[in-house]
């Protein structure tokens, strides 16, 4: 991961360093169109964690399903209540002490054109008040495929994260300016947070 | 990428097999002894508090755990700075030595250290509110570089590399192996029985064994209630709001709650901070800027800068700040001094046990 170059909308190359995001409440869609809610569970993708990018939900329902949506970012009720373990340990550095809440989506690199000494890129994504909101719903297709989970089948779905999804539309992230090279939570965060939509 | 499996259920056995293994465990749950219970007591002259330990029953070992790890410059990157290093008990938990706090390696950082009283009522902390839990707050002071230095995942390490540590786990929770949440809870049950209520004005309003108050602090108390206490209110002595007092026209040095909420309107508010011991928590104000209550109350009176997010209060009948007199000054600082609470100070519950003195 380290050493792979990515490039922008804009065209600009990076590599990224750190790269993780909380995922949750997993919805499953029946080919009939009923619903299975996964019971509230948080997991933490850290892609220097390969073990980590690995979820199991057990106990589902036998059934043929035809779409996957979950969220991205962690309720704001889990934001509150002081510290809790597991995927939302503080331990794991997803967790802000200066403006109590978690980083929902991490992801740290260099760009040659970032004006950030040493040609860093931050950004810290994650906000759980009002405007500030980075909480985000998102179903990726699963171009037509039907997981069929019966008794003895297991299906896997695999999703491909894409880093440069997060600077790509409907808001452009331009590496060579400041505002675009180190975001901690705020509005610039809630434009981005439409990106991983 | 990643990837996920769903794992259909199809094997009730193992589900009857998991229920059992359960009411196995809650078995030998019960056979854990039970810590004695440690008083946390809401003062009769206080509303009710925020942290109720509802999660964290106070327990004499947990408390005492806290109180160690309180203490414990082993909390930090270089093992030389521990909470109490800038929390002095003898100066109601603040820091006299330095107007911005003072760190590992000497660095400086951005705000005064404030007092520590009553956390457990406070619904938020900081000088602008970006901690909204008691459980939290100790993290901000670990994990900044002008502060401890060190990251929390070292910290649990450490921690669980000293058998002395896990044993006193042990006997606070139950179990011996260290996380963050066991970890912060015990700090909190520390923190949050700081309760200061035993102040002069606490036992003159209590009207306990005949405290009375001399002519100037009777004076200074209502001139704090005409003038004061409409922010720093009830006798936690803080509404809990975030306001702009007039320190600064532009606060490009700090714009203090706006960094939390990124909202323009919050420019310059800070949390009014309690007044409890404000005889000892010299200097005053987010950035440390006065050194003595006269100098607070002459800005106060003449000093307070304009700017659009100044508090309505400091900006009456097209006049700046609160006009006081010399002679009232004088009173209000009579009465600021009855609220200084000579126990809380001298407490050996809230003695560091490791060097055993309140000043060091
Ligand atoms: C280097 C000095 C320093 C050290 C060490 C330090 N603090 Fe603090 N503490 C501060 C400063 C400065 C603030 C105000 C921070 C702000 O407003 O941004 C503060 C604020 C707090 C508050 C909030 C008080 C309030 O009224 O809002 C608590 C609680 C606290 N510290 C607990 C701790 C604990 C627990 C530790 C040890 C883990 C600790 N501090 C270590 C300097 C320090
Ligand atoms: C409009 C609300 C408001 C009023 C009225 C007000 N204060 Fe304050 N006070 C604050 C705020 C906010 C702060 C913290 C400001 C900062 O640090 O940026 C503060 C800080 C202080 C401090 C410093 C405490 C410390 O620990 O650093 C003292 C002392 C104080 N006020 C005393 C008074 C007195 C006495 C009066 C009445 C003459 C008064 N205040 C009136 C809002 C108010």
């Amino acid at each position: 991961m380290h050493t792979r170059t990515y490039t922008n909308a804009l065209r600009q190359p990076y590599t990224v360093s750190h790269f993780m995001y909380h995922v949750r409440n997993f919805t499953l869609l029946k080919e009939d169109g009923s619903v299975y809610k996964v019971p509230e569970s948080y997991f933490l993708i850290d892609h220097e964690k390969p073990s980590s990018a690995f979820i199991t939900l057990p106990d589902i329902p036998a059934g043929d399903y035809t779409g996957v949506s979950f969220i991205i970012g962690v309720d704001s009720t889990r934001n509150t209540p002081g510290v809790q373990t597991g995927a939302l340990d503080p331990v794991n550095a997803m967790f802000w002490s200066w403006n109590t809440g978690y980083i929902f989506v991490r992801m740290e690199g260099n760009s040659p054109v970032s004006p950030q000494p040493n040609n860093k890129l931050l950004f810290h994504i994650g906000g759980f008040r009002g405007a500030d909101n980075c909480i985000r719903e998102t179903s990726p297709s699963l171009n037509g495929n039907v997981l069929q989970a019966w008794a003895g089948k297991s299906p896997e779905v695999h999703y491909k994260a894409d880093a440069s999804k997060l600077f790509g539309a409907p808001d452009q992230v331009n590496f060579s300016v400041l505002e675009g090279t180190a975001i901690h939570g705020g509005p610039r965060a809630v434009q981005m947070a439409d990106n991983y939509r | 990428m990643f990837k996920i499996k769903l794992r259909p259920y199809w094997l009730l056995c193992l589900a009857v097999a998991g229920a059992f293994i359960g009411c196995d465990r809650s078995q030998k749950g019960t056979e854990m002894p039970e810590p004695d219970p440690y008083a946390f007591v809401a003062p009769a002259n206080f509303p009710e508090s925020v942290y109720r330990f509802q999660n964290n029953p106070v327990t004499k070992e947990g408390f005492e755990l806290g109180r160690m790890l309180f203490y414990d410059g082993r909390l930090s990157g270089d093992n030389s700075v521990s909470c109490g290093t800038c929390h002095r008990q003898t100066f109601a938990f603040a820091d006299h030595s330095h107007d911005l706090s003072h760190g590992v390696g000497n660095k400086l950082g951005n705000r005064n250290t404030p007092a520590m009283a009553n956390l457990a009522w406070m619904p938020e902390f900081f000088w602008d509110g970006g901690a909204n839990h008691l459980e939290v707050t100790p993290l901000n002071a670990i994990t900044n570089p002008v502060e401890m230095g060190e990251t929390l995942k070292n910290v649990i390490d450490k921690l669980n590399g000293m058998p002395g540590y896990r044993e006193k786990f042990r006997a606070a929770f139950g179990h011996d192996t260290i996380n963050s949440q066991l970890m912060f809870r015990a700090m909190a049950q520390f923190t949050g029985l700081l309760v200061s209520a035993n102040s002069r004005y606490d036992r003159y309003v209590r009207r306990e064994n005949g405290v009375e108050f001399t002519a100037d602090e009777k004076e200074g108390l209502q001139l704090f209630t005409a003038n004061c206490a409409s922010c720093h209110a009830t006798d936690l002595f803080t509404d809990h709001s975030y306001r702009n007092n007039g320190l600064d026209s532009d606060f490009a040095r700090d714009p203090g709650r706006e960094i939390v909420t990124s909202d323009p309107a919050d420019r310059g508010k800070f949390k009014v901070p309690s007044l409890r011991n404000v005889a000892l928590t010299m200097p005053y104000m987010h950035n440390g800027q006065f050194y003595t209550l006269r100098r607070v109350l002459d800005h106060y009176a003449s000093g307070v800068k304009d700017s659009p997010t100044l508090d309505p209060l400091l900006r009456q009948n097209g006049r700046l700040g609160i006009p006081l007199t010399e002679d009232q000054k004088t009173k209000l600082i009579a009465f600021l001094n009855t609220l200084t609470d000579a126990a809380f100070c001298n407490d050996p519950r809230f003695r560091d046990p490791i060097n055993n003195s309140t000043d060091q």
